[in-house]
């Protein structure tokens, strides 16, 4: 039994860790996303001073775990989220209304696919 | 650059190991399980160590995950005999007692003409001085000629014949002296200085090659230019 265990183990081990990046993926997006749902609220009252704050707790959330995400995301995927992220704040700094709205709405979108790109469903694996 | 060149460390040192975890026949004959895991490993590997906007682990958790599986596929297949001829295929006969099985042949789709060119490479150019072919699982063919095709053994003609066949030990390996197996044959550096000096010999680094059989003869490659 004992030549068993080794594979076993880090099968499981692989499959422990994959279901946990998946939980704490959807965790940290869903935090991100509602930071930004604020911000977009705030933003939508005009409050432009209280938005900027919370785009920017969301940005310094999101910057807090660039290193894990790019461990195991697609560099790509995350590059694009920080970029979305940059155009938020030009669009903040700005004060411009719609195309912030937009912004926020497009990396609430990247957020909620990087998530879905760990997801054990029919979908990612097919 | 600096990723790429840890990037390749790491890869090659995983391959490394689950290779030498498999064994040496991963590097020869390869069952088709085996090979087609070690397309996959080095196809895998190869795709992280340039694509930088893919993360190591990408490379690294299906790497795992393949080496694990072939260990535990390895191990079902050594407990069950039932499991290893599902997963490994069972040789088939292809000739049998001289008689070709064409229906053997034909569910392995292997045609005549490269039944007759595997006989060739073993050196039979004529079907009847063959009385066994087996396609094995490497996908190999074992021909088993006839008794009469076969050259007669020493003890087919009850002949006593002396066992002189040895093992050499490689005691120095291109000036490196090798202490195990020094000890291996219960001899001390004092001996293999000696056997040195009488070839006129300095030190072990003037050896390219020093081996000792079983029956106690040397074999004694100098260096080229090594004085």
């Amino acid at each position: 039994m004992k030549s068993f265990l080794a594979p076993i183990l880090i099968l499981c081990g692989i499959l422990a860790f994959s279901a946990w990046n998946c939980q704490l993926m959807t965790d940290h997006t869903e935090r991100w996303s509602a930071q930004l749902e604020t911000a977009a609220a705030l933003a939508s009252e005009g409050d432009w001073d209280a938005a900027g704050d919370a785009l920017q707790q969301s940005y310094d959330d999101w910057s807090g775990h660039q290193t894990y995400l790019h461990i195991v995301e697609k560099h790509d995927a995350v590059d694009d989220a920080e970029a979305m992220y940059r155009r938020a704040f030009a669009f903040a700094g700005e004060q411009e209304p719609s195309e912030f709205q937009a912004e926020v709405a497009d990396l609430r979108d990247q957020l909620r696919l990087l998530a879905e790109m760990e997801r054990f469903s029919l979908k990612n694996i097919l | 650059m600096a990723t790429a060149f840890l990037r390749t460390v790491i890869l090659y040192f995983l391959i490394m190991a689950g290779l030498r975890i498999m064994g040496k026949r991963q590097i020869g004959e390869l069952e088709p399980s085996e090979l087609v895991l070690t397309m996959m490993v080095s196809d895998l590997a190869t795709v992280p160590m340039q694509d930088f906007g893919i993360p190591l682990l990408a490379g690294v958790i299906p790497i795992l995950t393949l080496l694990s599986l072939s260990m535990l596929l390895s191990q079902l297949s050594l407990r069950s005999l039932r499991f290893r001829d599902l997963a490994c295929g069972v040789p088939t006969v292809l000739i049998d007692q001289g008689r070709v099985c064409q229906a053997a042949m034909r569910k392995n789709r292997f045609t005549i003409d490269e039944l007759m060119e595997e006989l060739r490479t073993q050196g039979y150019c004529d079907l009847s001085a063959v009385k066994y072919a087996v396609l094995e699982n490497s996908g190999q063919l074992s021909i088993l000629p006839w008794a009469q095709e076969q050259p007669p053994t020493a003890k087919q003609l009850r002949q006593p014949v002396e066992d002189d066949v040895t093992l050499p030990l490689i005691l120095i390996n291109d000036g490196r002296v090798l202490r195990r197996n020094l000890a291996l044959c219960e001899k001390t550096e004092d001996w293999l200085r000696e056997q040195l000096t009488a070839r006129g010999l300095r030190s072990p680094k003037e050896v390219f090659l020093f081996t000792l059989a079983g029956d106690g003869s040397v074999c004694c490659l100098e260096k080229e230019g090594g004085r």
